[in-house]
């Protein structure tokens, strides 16, 4: 049974409700009005967004449903990223941040996970005044915290 | 409202929390230099685990008690490490000890889990220290020789949340220490034991919950302990008995029987039987982890029902078990634990029959399997009597194997050419470690006399470089590694071989951890079986002397081959095809075999591995092969 969902620039989408359901926000939502077709508004994601996390849902629908204990351990952690995902997630930066908030919103684990996996491999290589700039961060160190950091680093770094 | 999008995803704590615990550890470093929000998250993950190397109390760390009074409420896991020379250094200065204890405990007030190494003549009264201050302790973990059981009482009753505890030589009173100061203990691993079976079972009459029971290297233990446990313990997930020779394998089909829970089985160099891993393969779906090194009675029977039927297995060693045939690979459809990441499967043998020819039939059915176990990240398919062909049967099939880190065919039973190792090596684009012996090379023809088997006298320092090159992998899940002042250093510096041994040590269990990149993170705080597993190896290599004599003689012997990989991997599949092109032609050029040194020969491998191999006449171990 198809599920119509509104996007905060009031354009309808039809899709199927397992792929709607890979929403865990949608999925609660479905569970507490029950049989219904009326449309569920989204005011916090555009068209645009939306378009693309259906994308990624469509694509994900018969996935496993992770086991939160399983995603938690580190040791599963790692930034490979599988290949669709990278390419799904070849984006501009902006629509890039968009899709995580959206993820967030729509609280979707999985794609909230290659999101913030996209963004740790922006920021690997770059110095923090790159880092700063690449996403409008002021730094709010003082001179001497700064140096008090780096020093403290030192304990981390290679031997 | 209108902020830029990155703004807003950055300024939702978990959000940016799940970033940063995406980063590396050099990237950890410059990240939190950002900014003070971004600093708050890198803290966290830097210094959730702080390692002092050995010899933790032989350090000066005054510079580092500042540090650790700003930062010390982080620490989550602590590990002190301990050299083996001073392990069994007799004289011991137990106020040292204590003194730098107390210092380091009083600023980790949140410590949840403490490895701690000590000399072997240290006294129990040591933990009053932890008692004082590690009030917050989940997992204990320590060599502690001789234990006073009083001591044993004072500290579980001063760590109410403790529910683990790992160590050496308990004797059935300090068993009854534990069991009547925390009954809410659900984790305990010991080696070798001095307890009897029917201690055993008292202990056990008090964990209607206990979770892990691992018992290694106990010499008397009978199948009357088992029966005993078995009417107790009925929610086991870790069991493990390895080598424990007076065990019959009845007692084990008691305990199984009764284990359904089951996440993790070592029974290793013991006389279990294939009725009884078939009962696991029948029960025992969430299975994660089956090691069974060196177990005669098992065949190909059990070992196939486990393959078909725990979707679950990530971790299978079924090396030098003699029963154990080729026939396991000879199923048409796959294996279903397709999470397999860890394969040793040495040792095993062909059969020799003229209905299933080898060759053509038997071989490619095992290349065929293993290739379709596409998340392998270690394989070890060394120690066959019969030829591998590697590279022109198995080439063609082992390249689907992209993750795997390390690769292990030392003992092959023919030797191969140096162009073709470096040939197999190039196959894997994530390899990191790549081991086999000088005699497992014909040098290419020109320099050294050919067929001699000699020895790799480089690999000690290789194994040393390999140490620091993989620091970083280390640290990068997010743990401070003590990175020691010079002067500090200088103390340790003394007998040179000391320091060879310790150093190769230390880096296979680093490299172990490190096979998978954040194991050792994760076990130092979460994963109890895997830390398990992980010492469990050290046991066995520890006890390979009196087990099997081929054993011994492969790891001395062992030429290693050694990641001089000065980068982290590239996390990017993009980046990662990238390199693979570059890589293949530094591999295609790979006559750039660098024969400065003579009988040396080097090579680099496209995912930036170094690997090289030294023949040299003197110093013929004898290699005993096999037949």
């Amino acid at each position: 049974m198809p599920v119509i969902l509104v996007s905060s620039d009031a354009q309808e989408f039809k899709v199927d409700k397992e792929v709607a359901e890979r929403s865990i926000l949608i999925k609660n939502m479905l569970e507490d009005v029950g049989e219904s077709d009326s449309p569920i508004p989204l005011p916090n994601v555009t068209a645009a967004v939306l378009t693309k996390v259906i994308e990624y849902c469509e694509h994900h629908r018969n996935d496993p449903v992770q086991v939160p204990d399983e995603t938690d351990d580190p040791r599963k952690r790692s930034n490979d990223i599988e290949e669709w995902d990278m390419k799904f997630m070849q984006v501009d930066q902006e629509m890039l941040f968009e899709i995580i908030l959206a993820a967030n919103y729509l609280d979707i684990k999985p794609l909230l996970d290659v999101g913030c996996k996209t963004v740790a491999n922006i920021i690997k290589g770059k110095t923090p005044e790159e880092i700063r700039k690449a996403f409008n961060i002021v730094n709010d160190f003082t001179p001497e915290e700064e140096a008090q950091i780096k020093k403290e680093n030192e304990w981390a770094e290679d031997r | 409202m209108n902020k830029p999008p990155s703004q807003q995803v950055l300024s939702i704590p978990e959000v940016l929390g799940l970033i940063i615990n995406r980063l590396d550890a050099p990237t950890l470093l410059t990240a939190s230099l950002v900014c003070s929000a971004w600093h708050v998250h890198t803290s966290q993950v830097l210094w959730r685990q702080l390692i002092i190397p050995k010899d933790w109390f032989a350090h000066d760390l005054t510079p580092l008690w500042p540090v650790l009074d700003r930062r010390g409420h982080l620490i989550r896991a602590l590990s002190l490490d301990l050299s083996t020379s001073s392990r069994m250094n007799p004289d011991v200065d137990m106020e040292l000890i204590t003194a730098q204890l107390d210092n380091i405990l009083s600023r980790t007030p949140y410590l949840e889990r403490l490895i701690m190494h000590l000399p072997r003549e240290a006294k129990s009264s040591i933990v009053a220290t932890i008692a004082k201050h590690s009030v917050h302790l989940k997992q204990f973990e320590t060599d502690i020789f001789d234990w006073n059981p009083e001591d044993m009482s004072a500290l579980l009753r001063a760590c109410p949340e403790l529910r683990q505890i790992s160590g050496h030589d308990f004797t059935g009173k300090v068993l009854e220490a534990i069991a009547t100061s925390q009954p809410r203990l659900n984790r305990i691993a010991c080696t070798h034991p001095r307890f009897d079976d029917d201690e055993l079972v008292a202990f056990a009459k008090h964990y209607p919950d206990l979770l892990q029971l691992s018992v290694s290297l106990h010499q008397f233990l009978t199948e009357k302990a088992l029966v005993g446990v078995a009417t107790h313990c009925l929610k086991l997930e870790i069991i493990n008995f390895h080598f424990c020779l007076g065990l019959a394998s009845t007692g084990f089909r008691t305990i199984l029987q009764v284990s359904s829970n089951l996440r993790f089985l070592d029974l290793g160099l013991t006389e279990v039987r294939d009725s009884e891993i078939q009962l696991v393969a029948a029960q025992c779906p969430e299975l994660k982890s089956l090691r069974l090194p060196f177990c005669s009675y098992i065949t190909q029977e059990s070992i196939s029902a486990i393959v078909r039927s725990c979707r679950r297995l990530e971790y299978l060693d079924i090396s030098w078990c003699d029963q154990v045939r080729l026939f396991i690979f000879n199923d048409d459809a796959p294996w279903v634990c397709q999470d397999l990441r860890h394969l040793d499967i040495s040792g095993i043998h062909a059969n020799y029959s003229p209905e299933v020819p080898l060759s053509s039939t038997l071989l490619p059915a095992m290349y065929r399997q293993i290739s379709s176990l596409v998340k392998l990240e270690y394989l070890k398919l060394s120690g066959h009597g019969f030829s591998l062909r590697l590279l022109e049967v198995g080439g063609p099939f082992l390249s689907s194997l992209t993750r795997l880190e390390k690769l292990d065919i030392s003992k092959i039973r023919y030797p191969m050419e140096w162009e073709d190792i470096v040939e197999l090596g190039n196959l894997f684009p994530s390899l990191k470690e790549f081991q086999f012996r000088s005699c497992d090379v014909i040098p290419p023809p020109t320099t050294t006399r050919p067929g001699e088997q000699s020895d790799v006298s480089e690999a000690l320092p290789n194994v040393i470089s390999n140490f620091n090159s993989q620091a970083p992998d280390h640290i990068r899940q997010g743990s401070i590694v003590l990175t020691l002042p010079s002067t500090a250093r200088t103390g340790t510096g003394g007998a040179a071989d000391e320091i060879r041994t310790e150093m190769s040590e230390g880096a296979v269990k680093i490299l172990k951890a490190s096979g998978r990149g954040r194991a050792r993170s994760s076990t130092l705080l979460q994963d109890a079986a895997e830390e398990d597993a992980a010492k469990e190896d050290r046991q066995r290599s520890s006890s390979q002397g009196h087990s099997k004599r081929r054993r011994t003689q492969t790891s001395p012997s062992s030429s290693t081959c050694k990641s001089q990989l000065s980068s982290l991997p590239m996390p990017t599949s993009i980046t990662r095809s990238y390199e693979t092109v570059s890589g293949t032609q530094s591999g295609t050029t790979h006559g750039v075999m660098d024969t400065s040194e003579e009988g040396v020969y080097k090579a680099t491998l496209r995912s930036g591995l170094e690997i090289s191999v030294r023949v040299w006449g003197e110093d013929e171990t004898s290699q005993g092969g096999d037949g």
